[in-house]
C-alpha cells in the first residue's frame, strides 16, 4: 500500500494560515510526522481558494522548497489547473521523484495539458473516475470513464502503469449502495488495467454520518481487499494504520502475517478504554 | 567468519524466520541481509560439515517451539521458521547424500474419507518438512483403500491421519484395520485432529496421538529413536 499523506492541503485552515503567514515550522511538522507514519508521498496543495493563480504558484513553490529541505519522501503535486502544476514541475525540476494529482475524465484542455506534463516528466498521474456529468453512480460508467482516460493518456505518452485511477466514493448516508459501487469499481479496474495503480480518498464515504473515522477505516480495509494499491489519507491516525494493516492481512498481502503480528505486539490494536471506565 | 559464528548465524536466522535476502524477517528489519538459504550456501562453500548444519536446524526449531509454547511466537511465526528449514533442506540435501543418518524417513499424511479439513494437516506438513522428513500429502477426503494403496506404493515409515469431525474420526479405525488386513505392520500410524485423543488412539490401535503440529514433530522423533 502506497500512502499519499494528505495533510499539507490549503483547504485545511491550519495549513492555509501557515501558508499565508509563511509559518514554515507548521509545514515541516506536518511533513515529518506523515513521513514517520509511513507516507511514501507527501501531497502538497496550496489552493487557498482565493482564485489567485499567481499566488498559488508562489505558495506551492514555497511548499516544495520546504519539502525538499526538510523531508525525504516523494511528492504529489496537487492543484486544480495545469498552469500552477507546470510552474511547480519546473520549480521542482525532478530534484525529487513526484506525481501529479489530478485529472478527470472530462478531459478538458487543462486535463490534456496535465497529461502532457506527466508524459514530459515521466511521472505518475492520478485520474478521477468522473467526467463532465459528475461522479457516475454505477460501476460500469466509472470504468468507462477510466477507459476514456487511459486512451487519451496513452495517445499522449502516459502508459497505463503510470496512471493511478481514483474510483471515487459517494456517501453511503444518501445511498447505501455506494460503498459497494466503489468496491466493484476497484475490482473492475484491477481486472481491466492490471498495471495501473488504484488510489482513493476516504472521507467522502462517511459524509453525513457519525463515528466517521470508524466508517472510513472499515471502508479502507475492505477496499484493500478488493485491490486498492494506494490511499490518500492521514497515516498518523491510528484507525487508518489499523485499517491498512488489517486490509493487507485479509487481502493476503502480509507474508506470515508479520506486519499484523508486529503491529499487534507494538500495541496498535490495544484500544484504550473510554475515559472514566476504569475509575472505581 | 568462524564456523561457530556461521552456525550461530544460521540458527538465529531460522529463529527469526529470515528465509532469504528478500525476506524481512520476524522483526521486519532483515531485508537485504543474507537469510537462512544464503547462509547455508555460504557455510557449505566454507566446507562446513552438512551434518553440523542439520544439527543447527534442529536446535533452532526446538527454540522456535519453545517460543511458541511460551506464547511469544504465534503460529505464522513458527511456520516462517519451518519454511526456512524446509527451503534450506533443499540446499543441504544433495550434500547429505552418502553420509549416515541423512534420512529421517518418509511421512505419508491424509485427511480421512468424509472429512474436508486440511488446515491442521498442512501445518503438520510444513513443520515436519522443517524437521527434515520427506512428506507426501495425499490430500483430503481420502478413502481407506487409497491410503492403504499409497502405503504399499511408497513404503513410508510413518503415516499421519487427520480428522476434525467426530463423525469422520472413526474412519481412522477403518484405515488401521485395512492396513492390518493387507499385512502391513511396519508403518507407524499417528493421528491428530480436534476430537481425537490419546485414549482414542490406543483404542483404534494407532501408535501415537498428537494435539498439534509441534507434538507431531516430538512424537515422530520419539518413535524414530525408539525404532
Amino acid at each position: 500500500m502506497t500512502i499519499i499523506g494528505e495533510r499539507v492541503n490549503a483547504t485545511r485552515k491550519r495549513i492555509r494560515e501557515a501558508i499565508q503567514s509563511r509559518a514554515s515550522e507548521v509545514i515541516i511538522d506536518e511533513i515529518r510526522s506523515q513521513e514517520q507514519s509511513g507516507a511514501e508521498y507527501i501531497d502538497l496543495n496550496a489552493g487557498t481558494g482565493s482564485g489567485d493563480k499567481q499566488q498559488e504558484k508562489t505558495d506551492l513553490a514555497w511548499l516544495i522548497d520546504i519539502a525538499l529541505e526538510h523531508g525525504e519522501k516523494k511528492l504529489a503535486l496537487d492543484a486544480a489547473g495545469p498552469q500552477v502544476l507546470e510552474h511547480a514541475a519546473n520549480h521542482l525540476a525532478n530534484r525529487r521523484p513526484w506525481m501529479l494529482n489530478s485529472i478527470t475524465g472530462e478531459l478538458t484542455d487543462g486535463d490534456l495539458a496535465m497529461i502532457k506534463l506527466a508524459a514530459e516528466y515521466e511521472v505518475p498521474l492520478i485520474a478521477l473516475a468522473m467526467d463532465e456529468d459528475g461522479i457516475p453512480a454505477e460501476t460500469g460508467k466509472r470504468i468507462a470513464v477510466c477507459e476514456k482516460i487511459r486512451d487519451a493518456a496513452g495517445a499522449r505518452g502516459v502508459p497505463e502503469e503510470r496512471l493511478w485511477f481514483d474510483p471515487l466514493v459517494l456517501p453511503v448516508s444518501t445511498d447505501v449502495s455506494q460503498a459497494m459501487v466503489t468496491f466493484r469499481t476497484i475490482e473492475g479496474l484491477r481486472a481491466q488495467f492490471p498495471s495501473a495503480g488504484i488510489t482513493l480518498g476516504l472521507s467522502n464515504v462517511s459524509h453525513g454520518l457519525t463515528k466517521r473515522a470508524v466508517v472510513n477505516a472499515a471502508f479502507l480495509t475492505s477496499a484493500i481487499c478488493y485491490g486498492l494499491t494506494s490511499a490518500i489519507c492521514d497515516p498518523g491516525r491510528e484507525e487508518i494504520s489499523r485499517a491498512i494493516v488489517l486490509g493487507e492481512l485479509l487481502a493476503g498481502k502480509d507474508r506470515f502475517c508479520r506486519r499484523f503480528t508486529r503491529a499487534a505486539r507494538n500495541g496498535l490494536f490495544d484500544v484504550a478504554p473510554p475515559e472514566g471506565a476504569l475509575r472505581q | 567468519m568462524s564456523e561457530r559464528d556461521m552456525l550461530e548465524e544460521i540458527r538465529r536466522s531460522i529463529i527469526m524466520g529470515h528465509l532469504d535476502a528478500e525476506d524481512e524477517g520476524f522483526d521486519g528489519s532483515m531485508e537485504g541481509t543474507p537469510g537462512t538459504v544464503e547462509l547455508v550456501e555460504e557455510a557449505l562453500e566454507a566446507r562446513t560439515e552438512p551434518q553440523q548444519i542439520l544439527t543447527v536446524f534442529n536446535a533452532a526449531m526446538e527454540e522456535v517451539g519453545r517460543l511458541f509454547e511460551a506464547g511469544e511466537y504465534l503460529l505464522p511465526d513458527m511456520l516462517a521458521s519451518a519454511e526456512c528449514v524446509g527451503e534450506a533442506m533443499d540446499v543441504l540435501e544433495p550434500h547429505l547424500a552418502g553420509t549416515a543418518d541423512t534420512q529421517k524417513g518418509t511421512f505419508l499424511i491424509a485427511t480421512v474419507k468424509g472429512d474436508l479439513h486440511d488446515i491442521g494437516k498442512n501445518i503438520v506438513i510444513t513443520m515436519l518438512k522443517g524437521a527434515g522428513y520427506q512428506v507426501r500429502d495425499l490430500g483430503i477426503d481420502v478413502p481407506a483403500d487409497d491410503i492403504v494403496a499409497a502405503v504399499k506404493q511408497h513404503k513410508p515409515q510413518y503415516l499421519g491421519l487427520s480428522a476434525l469431525l467426530t463423525t469422520t474420526m472413526t474412519e481412522m479405525e477403518t484405515v488401521i484395520r485395512k492396513l492390518k488386513e493387507a499385512g502391513i505392520t511396519d508403518v507407524k500410524v499417528i493421528i491428530g485432529g480436534a476430537p481425537t485423543s490419546e485414549e482414542f488412539a490406543q483404542k483404534i490401535g494407532a501408535d501415537g496421538h498428537c494435539r498439534d503440529a509441534l507434538e507431531a514433530v516430538e512424537k515422530l522423533e520419539a518413535l524414530r529413536s525408539a525404532s
